[in-house]
């Protein structure tokens, strides 16, 4: 999904090389990458590709940064997961992105429009769902919905329509009038996922949304959302859930202790290494064969391996079975998001 | 509010939006300067430079307050008095009177066309006067009394506080020597009032000034307050008794509601006075002596022949026969009162027959009223005034004495 | 916007206990009433509460003083501490904002909210009470006033006690009642003893026939200041001084939504409101806080009982309204800078 063109679009904007951040993958909070912040935001923002765009926020609660000089790219069309430790200020920068929690310092700019001066014209384009949901506990789910989309701009005609066709599409069609308060905490999370999706958003931002579900929900929120992007929503999700973010999402964005650490597309992060994994049976005889070429060897006994140049995994091969050593298998080595993210974080901020 | 806001928001357009921070401050100098502006505006009217009308010289304005008993005026009155008497059983009403603040309703057409309302949280009492008697209404009791007459020498009432009343009542007891001097104006009720002040030279009263604002045009007294005077003669700090109009409308009021209109339903009665010296003045008018403290007696009223008063002035003494058992349990009052009683030695004197009566006395003081409670054997009198305590005791001592020789 | 809060304030349950519970007070206080027909000495009590055994029209009057100083002003911070402050604890105030709702118009709407609150308890009250009082009481059934007249008296020509009613001042009335306890040698006065309800049927200034009069008492209440309120007369001053009262209410109505927006818990808000009203209606009580008292949001809460005096009384009533403004305004701008400023988060 992710749009290289538009891509550079945004990298040019902010004055940063694509291949600076794309050489490493990695931003350490000691090697920032340049970025002009004197600049104000360029003109009409009617044709920005980026959906979101922030620079420079920041958001300290009296000394403390909950975030810290986050630049965020959101392109039009992304499932963008924004991934961090608890406590790392994803919740915070949700909330500033929705204009409910005011910026220290920074500049946001979602859908074209600066928030929070003109958060009243991008909100009604936006379904939200921040930090689990939240309805009236002795009202129905449905008199929920339809006071929720009283509460907003949009006409009367349709209500019934649109709240039912939301109802329908989170899997809570055939829920009777029982109140909210008698609903699992799993059908909360999918009413709630209904109130984010009662005005057809071009944007979904979404914090922690499958909270709750069985395994079975998550796959069928996940589904959904992927339906959903498809039709052209653009879908930001904030998780510390590694594998919610890899299974759904096109670029990640890796929040340490309110710093943005990494924004890469997720084909980006999980790269090839060049290297080779092999095991076999014969683990030293292949050491032997391989030479300097062995880099490592993992303590379940395979072998990390650097195969020489061009030849890639298939010489690689070739050369081991000539040495006479048994293969069972042999892949190239990528890198898991986990790897990543456990390398460039440090521990979540609850842990002391 | 929204318009504020809406304005807010414009002013922000300029250059890079603001942040949080300093919108907030800017709000909240808006709440403040609201609020400011809010308390201010009470402040700002009361604190306005006061310039009466005309301008009138004191002696004048005094001649015209005097002269003020056919203006007609309607408003309310808030009067004060800082006595701090104790409760004393039958005279409740006028201790309370001039120990706590009284809220008044008034319409005044003319002397015979008057109407007091005295509110009080959840009920009212009113008086109305008119040309054949007086017309009384109690909410409390569900009661309308109409009255006779009452005597011209009676006890304090709440509608004797309106300031047009008590100013003129005061003054009328104060000599045309007494001197006269201007005090700042004031405004009262919407009136730029010019203010005089009469010192009372009498030594004998414990009146020591008293200070009356006035529509300089016309001479309605609007605020009234009264001075105390000390032993040497030094007035006291402040008054001890202040009223003055909060609101006042200078029309003419609307007849009917000088016309008491009974409920049909509520209790109607007639009694031929409503006060008390009303009913113990039936008496004979032997019942008190004819000089008192070298004054000699005011010819009675008729029909309140036993009322005994001596002299016209604020120093004036009123004397009434108390029956005796009430005047036993007026002295057990005072007794109890604490430093507001003190006890009168009486010589007890010996009648035609050579018997020694029984004589105790006591006198309930305050700053500014003070009263006396003599019993000589099966007699009684009441005696009172805005008097100093020499007097009063030269009084209860010529009573008794009196009394000796009239038995 | 102003509907959805109406209709989130009137689906909730506890809106219709809280103006059940208040309406119950009246009912039990009538009920006692009637059946033992015991009325609180005139002038101590709830004000109108001593006239409502003569007329069961009166009784509205009577049930809202009831009311009017705790349980209306407890049910109205509840209700308006939990405006703002109750959403955000339960995270719904997050997902109003992003529909999005403008916080300035969320304001609004909560205020016109607790309007409509005590508009409805305020109707609810004096509805159900004219109901239980003339139920109870009749619509100023003469039999009643009758009977009333020689407890209110007070037995055998007790002078002093009628004489101390009304405020315990001022000069008796029955004055003869004073004199023939006071020196029972005098001369008896012309009405003498109690003033009975025969004295006065017989002695009655102006003549009524009977019947006629039997006919209007049957729907005339007297007002405060002894002239006859005609039903319609009486019903216009009723809607005033619910009114009045409504509007007294909005000063604590805006001190406790100010606080809704300050602090997360509605508790919080409601206990602070209420902190704020005891410490005004002792600081009116208080002479030497007579500088501010003025200023204070109960100094004219009682001010509705003029209504009922003849002519209305109006210059508490008006001053009561521009304290009650004055709050309002100041409030709800606060309110305004603070919440439309601050971060919205647990």
């Amino acid at each position: 999904m992710t749009d290289l063109g538009q891509r550079s679009d945004g990298e040019r904007r902010d004055g940063a090389p694509r291949g600076s951040t794309a050489g490493t993958g990695v931003r350490t909070p000691s090697e920032p990458v340049p970025v002009q912040r004197a600049r104000p935001l360029p003109g009409p923002p009617v044709d920005t590709p980026l959906v979101i765009e922030t620079r420079g926020l920041t958001k300290r609660y009296g000394t403390r940064a909950a975030v810290d000089d986050v630049d965020l790219h959101v392109a039009r069309g992304d499932r963008y997961g924004f991934l961090g430790p608890n406590g790392s200020g994803k919740t915070t920068m949700v909330r500033m992105l929705l204009g409910l929690v005011f910026a220290t310092r920074g500049e946001i700019r979602v859908l074209g429009h600066e928030v929070p001066r003109e958060v009243h014209q991008v909100l009604p384009r936006i379904g939200a769902m921040v930090e689990g949901p939240a309805a009236y506990g002795h009202l129905s789910g449905r008199t929920n919905l339809d006071l929720l989309d009283a509460s907003g701009p949009g006409p009367r005609a349709g209500r019934r329509r649109r709240v039912g066709e939301a109802m329908e599409r989170v899997g809570l069609g055939g829920v009777d009038r029982r109140p909210v308060r008698t609903y699992s905490l799993g059908m909360r999370q999918r009413l709630g996922l209904a109130g984010a999706l009662l005005s057809k958003p071009d944007l979904l931002i979404l914090d922690e949304p499958t909270n709750g579900l069985d395994p079975h929900g998550i796959r069928e929120i996940r589904e959904l959302l992927v339906e959903l992007n498809t039709e052209g929503t653009t879908v930001f999700l904030s998780s510390h859930l590694l594998a919610e973010i890899e299974a759904l999402c096109t670029r990640v964005g890796v929040v340490d202790r309110g710093r943005l650490v990494l924004e890469e597309p997720l084909d980006a992060v999980r790269r090839p290494t060049g290297r080779v994994v092999v095991r076999t049976p014969d683990a030293d005889r292949a050491a032997a064969a391989l030479g300097s070429a062995l880099v490592d060897r993992t303590p379940d006994g395979a072998l990390i391996v650097t195969p020489a140049d061009g030849t890639g995994a298939a010489g690689l091969a070739r050369h081991l079975v000539g040495a006479g050593v048994r293969l069972d298998a042999l892949e190239p080595e990528t890198v898991s998001l986990e790897d990543v993210v456990v390398r460039i974080t440090g521990p979540g901020s609850d842990r002391t | 509010m929204t318009a504020i806001l809406d304005r807010l928001r414009a002013t922000g357009d300029g250059g890079a939006p603001p942040p949080i921070r300093s919108v907030r401050v800017r709000r909240w100098t808006v709440v403040a300067v609201v609020a400011a502006l809010l308390v201010a505006v009470p402040v700002v009217v009361a604190a306005w430079p006061v310039s009466p009308a005309v301008s009138v010289s004191p002696a004048e304005l005094r001649d015209r307050v005097a002269a003020s008993g056919n203006l007609p005026w309607s408003g309310y009155a808030e009067a004060s008095g800082g006595l701090n008497l104790p409760d004393v059983a039958q005279f409740s009403d006028v201790t309370t009177l001039l120990s706590g603040t009284s809220r008044l309703r008034g319409w005044y057409a003319a002397p015979d066309r008057v109407r007091v309302d005295q509110l009080y949280p959840a009920g009212e009492r009113s008086r109305y006067t008119t040309s054949t008697g007086q017309v009384v209404w109690d909410y409390g009791a569900q009661l309308l009394t109409y009255v006779r007459r009452d005597p011209l020498v009676r006890l304090p009432r709440p509608d004797d506080l309106l300031p047009p009343q008590l100013a003129r009542r005061l003054l009328s007891g104060t000599l045309p020597d007494d001197p006269v001097t201007g005090l700042p104006a004031r405004r009262v009720a919407g009136v730029d009032a010019a203010g005089f002040r009469v010192t009372v030279a009498d030594p004998r009263t414990t009146v020591g000034a008293l200070d009356v604002w006035a529509d300089p045009t016309d001479g309605l007294p609007v605020a009234v307050e009264l001075h105390t005077k000390g032993a040497t003669g030094t007035l006291s700090a402040g008054p001890v008794v202040v009223t003055r109009f909060l609101d006042l409308d200078r029309e003419t009021p609307d007849p009917s509601l000088f016309v008491a209109q009974p409920t049909p339903g509520v209790g109607v009665t007639r009694s031929p006075t409503s006060d008390l010296f009303g009913v113990l003045g039936r008496g004979s008018p032997d019942s008190v002596p004819a000089v008192v403290d070298g004054v000699a007696r005011v010819a009675p009223q008729r029909g309140f022949a036993a009322i005994g008063k001596y002299g016209t002035t604020l120093s004036q003494l009123i004397v009434v026969p108390l029956p005796a058992d009430i005047a036993g349990s007026l002295l057990g009052n005072i007794g109890d009162a604490g430093s507001a009683g003190r006890t009168i030695a009486v010589a007890a004197p010996q009648n035609a027959l050579g018997r020694t009566a029984n004589a105790s006395a006591g006198a309930l003081e305050s700053s500014l009223l003070r009263l006396a409670v003599l019993r000589v054997g099966t007699r009684a009198w009441a005696i009172g005034g805005l008097v100093t305590d020499d007097v009063l005791d030269r009084a209860v001592t010529d009573i008794a004495a009196d009394s000796a020789g009239a038995s | 916007m102003m509907v959805v809060e109406l209709r989130k304030l009137f689906r909730r349950p506890r809106t219709w206990v809280t103006i059940g519970l208040l309406c119950l007070l009246p009912a039990i206080v009538a009920v006692f009433l009637a059946t033992t027909r015991i009325a609180p000495a005139p002038g101590e009590g709830a004000a109108f509460l001593s006239a409502v055994l003569e007329s069961g029209s009166l009784y509205p009057a009577a049930a809202l003083a009831l009311v009017l100083p705790i349980f209306l002003p407890v049910a109205v911070a509840v209700v308006a501490g939990d405006t703002v402050a109750g959403e955000s604890g339960a995270g719904t105030l997050r997902y109003l904002l992003v529909r999005p709702v403008s916080r300035t118009k969320l304001l609004l709407a909560k205020l016109v909210s607790i309007v409509a609150f005590v508009v409805a308890t305020v109707a609810a009250v004096a509805g159900t009470s004219y109901v239980v009082g003339v139920t109870l009481f009749g619509a100023g059934d003469p039999v009643a006033v009758v009977n009333a007249i020689p407890q209110i008296s007070g037995p055998g020509g007790g002078g002093s006690s009628s004489g101390g009613s009304g405020g315990g001042s001022a000069s008796t009335p029955s004055a003869g009642g004073s004199a023939s306890a006071a020196d029972p040698a005098a001369p008896a006065p012309a009405a003498p003893g109690a003033p009975t309800a025969g004295a006065g049927a017989d002695n009655g200034a102006p003549a009524l026939d009977p019947t006629q009069a039997r006919e209007r008492a049957a729907d005339s209440v007297a007002s405060l200041s002894g002239d006859p309120l005609s039903p319609m007369d009486l019903a216009l001053r009723l809607l005033g001084a619910m009114a009045y009262i409504t509007v007294s209410m909005l000063g604590v109505g805006a001190i406790a939504l100010f606080l809704s927006t300050v602090t997360a818990s509605s508790l919080g808000a409601t206990l602070g409101a209420l902190a704020a009203l005891i410490s005004s209606q002792v600081l009116v009580t208080l002479d030497a806080a007579a500088s501010v008292t003025p200023y204070l949001p109960t100094r004219y809460w009682l001010a509705w009982i003029d209504f009922f005096r003849d002519p209305i009384f109006l210059r508490d009533i008006r001053s009561g309204l521009f304290v009650q403004a004055a709050y309002v305004v100041i409030l709800m701008l606060a309110a305004w800078a603070n919440f439309t400023t601050k971060d919205v988060a647990q």
